[in-house]
């Protein structure tokens, strides 16, 4: 309980910084994932793109970097040691970016495709969060089994 | 004591992040208005490819940018320097314009017609004007909702299927 009480905090912590760096770096992997979709987005900042005319802009949470945030009181293991909890959480973060990535750029294809925004990219942002919940139940209660 | 310590270790944590973000992000705001802008100042210098306007940032933006160039959006910048000061505006326009596909073309030309320093007519003022808003890439309201319905039918379905075990 203590944990779950824990994640608005961890996720506030999280929305106090900008994350320029990682908005471009998100940015930029969508933007090329898309263009092997064919979806080609052109930059104007570091975490704005434009495509067909609309402007894109990447927020926080299009990093998922509130959901690694919100992860760390559900998902840190005392046991374990602070090292082997800082490969874990690190792992888990390419795995999130990744993840993210896909998600953007499943998005942008379904939205290419014809699909309106609130489908292709809320709908989806919404199901993302909830494999990732679904992951984060499995792995508390495997860790537990262990 | 093992505890305290991976405490500490978080805390130091937060610190290095907190560190790290004052120390990257300065004093510059995030709109993307001006980011925009000088992007846009950037790329008539360099032609109409729209191959800078990045400021550097990206490596993939000049593919992108030379990719998309011939569409409709050049011609209206072409129709708008008529009208227009210079033509490095109206390549700036249509530079910015490239990738955005034939729409955007007359709000793009309208807008080189009210600057005559045709540079500072931006991207981000055409494409704002295009667009009427941005859009951002993050979640909404629609992304939490769909989110709790989803976890609200998980959780119904994992009890149920709990109370039938327990039977």
């Amino acid at each position: 309980m203590v944990r779950f009480a824990l994640v608005p905090l961890a996720v506030a912590i999280c929305y106090c910084f900008e994350w320029r760096q990682l908005r471009f770096l998100t940015s930029e992997a969508n933007l090329r994932l898309d263009l092997l979709a064919g979806i080609s987005l052109q930059r104007l900042s570091y975490d704005t793109v434009t495509w067909r005319g609309a402007l894109y802009r990447y927020e926080n949470a299009c990093t998922f970097v509130d959901v690694w945030f919100g992860c760390l009181p559900l998902l840190w293991h005392w046991g374990r040691g602070l090292i082997k909890n800082m490969l874990f959480f690190s792992g888990m973060a390419l795995a999130l970016f990744a993840f993210n990535v896909f998600r953007l750029s499943l998005s942008d294809s379904l939205f290419a495709a014809g699909l309106p925004w609130n489908v292709a990219h809320n709908v989806i942002s919404g199901l993302a969060y909830f494999l990732v919940w679904v992951w984060v139940w499995r792995h508390r209660a495997y860790s537990a089994a262990i | 004591m093992k505890r305290i310590l991976q405490i500490l270790a978080l805390v130091l944590l937060a610190g290095a992040f907190v560190i790290a973000q004052t120390g990257s992000t300065g004093s510059s705001t995030s709109s993307s208005g001006t980011q925009g802008s000088s992007a846009q100042q950037s790329s008539p210098s360099s032609g109409s490819s729209g191959s800078g306007s990045t400021g550097g940032s990206s490596s993939g933006s000049g593919s992108m940018g030379s990719s998309s160039s011939g569409s409709g959006s050049m011609g209206s910048s072409s129709g708008q320097s008529t009208s227009g000061q210079d033509q490095s505006g109206s390549s700036s326009q249509g530079s910015s314009g490239s990738s955005m596909g034939g729409t955007t073309g007359s709000s793009g030309s309208g807008n080189a017609t009210n600057g005559s320093g045709a540079n500072n007519t931006s991207a981000s003022q055409s494409s704002g004007s295009q667009q009427g808003q941005g859009t951002s890439k993050g979640g909404g309201t629609i992304a939490l909702g769909v989110f709790l319905g989803l976890t609200g039918v998980w959780v119904a379905t994992r009890r149920k299927r709990n109370a039938l075990r327990s039977f």
